[in-house]
């Protein structure tokens, strides 16, 4: 738009110096047919030293003044400034007396319209020729018209010409920034085709490229040290576990050592369970992980997950009570999903005096999901709400409970990173009216 | 029924050898990629069990090569990475079933029974143990004549029990099979569930129906 305000200006300033330039000629050859027909008139005035008479000026040039009345206007003063012969067709307008100095002269002349005026001394007289100037009117009319049109054409070819001209230099911009705009954790080895020449463009693409190098080698070791964590820590878990079981076979009529192997594989189930999950916090954290998100309904969804939720709580002589307004489609990883659900609902259960109520509520509304899990528990001091999140926090009584009754301490942080892996957020507040508190999961739709 | 053990830490693999000689099986062991394209070009086996983690090498690549090529063999796939990720992603290259370590050996063996079975399928729509009968058609579960409400969890759990009868279920293999989701400690989700298909069917606490075996899972008998 800028460039076609800017030709189109720049043409416009070149067609009004055009004109002036066309105007000034105009009037020079105005000026030199002036001359040209006071040189017949002075042909004709013959003599002027000894000022003839008004009569005799008439007598001289009235003849001719006639033949070119079509072309010219005529008019002579004596040497004191007074008219003596004026040609027939300025009827009763007079040209004006110019000042010293000045023998050429354009303007409007009443009952004439506008001429242009030479003064031309001779002896004791001053012969005035004059040319209308509407010819050069005309001229200059039929100018403007012609510039008028070729401007406009000119503004709309170069709005055309720009748009072109844009698309064309931006195509590798565009480029650029649909690659880097697909790339992301599942195809991080694609990169930008670099464009041909080396310009600036060249350049950045280069620079960018380098970005998702160093990105991609960040999130292979990542990967590369979870897998290799796995698997040097879940390969000693497997044989200590083949041992217990092994022994638990060979004592199986020593309800002692029963109960001691039996607590062996209990630990060993949680040592394995904490290693997968912090395995999934560092991968989640590290932004190397994947979710493949799927359409699902999130009413199916929730009452499938309401159906666990009210068996655990009934479980726990609790109650579970669902709020819904979320009929409508979702994307998310339902395995993850569930999980996070799930957490919540366990630890809220966890803290729930007996008897207590735990509450979910599902909404959809403007393209958010809003998943509250609230409890009757006694709440945390404000200063805690935001640490919970973070592994190894624990809230709520602890003492005298077991291992599987406190919770491994790192429910909370996976469900931060399995609300964050779906583009959400969550947060925990405590309960204003009837005490206890909510976290609540604000996750986008699609 | 000949089994191929592909696994390369000596000592899990002895484990898994020795386990499934004795539920009579002939097993061969080997510890690397190469070893195991051989013995797979020697001889047929029924069952192929493929550790991920190789010296030489990726096991889903060799997992890749076989499918790719005309190996039909059901493959269970032992790992020690991350379990939904990986699970997904070897199931897709064609292996019949996954195993995430540390897993206990009566699972292994019920997996392994299971891709045996899968090729001598005879389609049962009534499962019976004692004085319970499930149908899978009508979803009706009678105990002596007498019928017994269960919801929809609570059924899928006591079908499974019944396809395993006497044999050792762990929590994971409750967990993928019922609920299709990995197992998490963090709920006794599965524990809960248990308790309340004892509630109604067992006539008595003296008579379980099904036991609990600790730290391990649950046992149907």
């Amino acid at each position: 738009m800028q460039f076609a305000v800017l030709v189109t200006l720049t043409i416009g300033a070149v067609l009004a110096a055009g004109r002036w330039f066309l105007f000034r000629e105009a009037i020079n050859g105005l000026d030199l047919l002036n001359q040209a027909e006071y040189t017949e008139i002075q042909d004709r005035l013959g003599s002027t030293k000894s000022a003839p008479s008004p009569t005799e000026v008439d007598g001289r040039i009235r003849a001719h003044t006639e033949v070119d009345s079509a072309l010219y206007f005529f008019q002579v003063r004596d040497s004191k400034g007074a008219v003596i012969f004026r040609s027939t067709n300025l009827g009763s307008s007079e040209l004006p007396s110019l000042p010293v100095g000045v023998s050429r002269w354009t303007g409007e002349l009443k009952g004439v319209g506008s001429v242009r005026i030479c003064d031309f001394r001779d002896g004791m007289l001053s012969v005035q020729v004059a040319s209308p100037l509407e010819p050069v009117q005309w001229l200059l009319k039929d100018y403007e018209r012609v510039s008028l049109f070729l401007l406009l054409g000119v503004a709309i070819a170069s709005v055309g010409l720009g748009w072109a001209f844009a698309r064309l230099t931006l195509q590798p911009v565009r480029a650029i920034h649909a690659t880097a705009s697909r790339i992301r954790a599942d195809n991080l080895g694609e990169r930008i085709p670099m464009p041909e020449g080396r310009d600036e463009l060249a350049a950045l693409v280069l620079l960018l490229n380098r970005m998702f190098d160093r990105l991609e080698s960040s999130f292979a070791q990542v990967k590369r040290f979870t897998a290799d964590a796995s698997h040097e820590l879940k390969t000693p878990l497997t044989f200590v576990r083949l041992n217990a079981e092994k022994l638990r076979v060979k004592y199986a009529r020593d309800p002692e050592a029963i109960a001691v192997i039996g607590d062996i594989l209990e630990e060993l189930d949680r040592f394995g369970q904490i290693i997968e999950s912090l395995l999934f916090l560092a991968k989640a954290e590290s932004g190397a992980l994947v979710v493949t998100r799927t359409e699902a309904q999130a009413e199916t969804f929730v009452r499938d997950f309401a159906e666990d939720a009210l068996a655990l709580a009934e479980d726990r002589g609790a109650r579970f009570t669902l709020v819904r307004a979320d009929t409508g489609r979702i994307w998310c990883e339902p395995t993850l999903l569930r999980q996070l659900l799930m957490n919540l609902a366990t630890n809220a259960l966890r803290v729930s005096p007996p008897g207590g109520n735990v509450t979910l509520e599902s909404v959809i509304s403007q393209n958010r999901w809003r998943l509250v899990v609230s409890d009757q528990g006694p709440g945390l001091p404000p200063e805690q709400l935001e640490q919970v999140f973070e592994p190894f926090q624990r809230y709520g009584p602890t003492s005298g409970k077991t291992g599987a009754e406190v919770g491994s301490g790192l429910g909370l942080a996976i469900c931060r990173s399995i609300a964050t892996l779906h583009g959400g957020t969550i947060h925990a507040e405590n309960r204003a009216d009837v005490g206890g508190f909510s976290v609540v999961v604000d996750l986008p739709v699609d | 029924m000949k089994i191929l053990i592909v696994e390369d830490q000596r000592r899990v693999g002895g484990f898994v050898e020795k386990a499934l000689i004795e539920q009579n099986y002939v097993t061969r062991l080997v510890g690397s990629r190469s070893a195991a394209r051989e013995a797979i070009a020697e001889e047929p086996y029924d069952v192929v069990v493929l550790d991920l983690g190789l010296p030489d090498g990726d096991g889903l690549d060799l997992l890749r090569e076989w499918r790719n090529g005309t190996m039909e063999t059901p493959i269970l796939i032992l790992s020690a990475r991350d379990a939904v990720e990986d699970r997904v992603q070897a199931l897709n290259l064609g292996a019949d079933d996954y195993l995430p370590k540390p897993f206990s050996v009566d699972e292994l063996i019920a997996r392994v029974r299971s891709l045996l079975r899968r090729n001598s399928v005879v389609r049962t729509t009534v499962l019976v143990h004692g004085a319970i009968r499930l149908d899978l058609v009508s979803h009706v579960v009678t105990r002596g004549g007498e019928r017994i409400e269960l919801t929809s969890r609570e059924f899928a759990l006591l079908e499974l029990f019944l396809h395993n009868p006497n044999r050792l279920l762990t929590r994971t293999f409750i967990a993928e099979k019922v609920w299709e989701a990995s197992y998490d400690l963090e709920t006794n989700l599965i524990d809960v569930y248990v308790r309340r298909l004892r509630r109604k069917l067992e006539v008595s606490p003296d008579h379980p129906v099904i036991r609990t075996v600790r730290g391990s899972g649950y046992q149907f008998a």
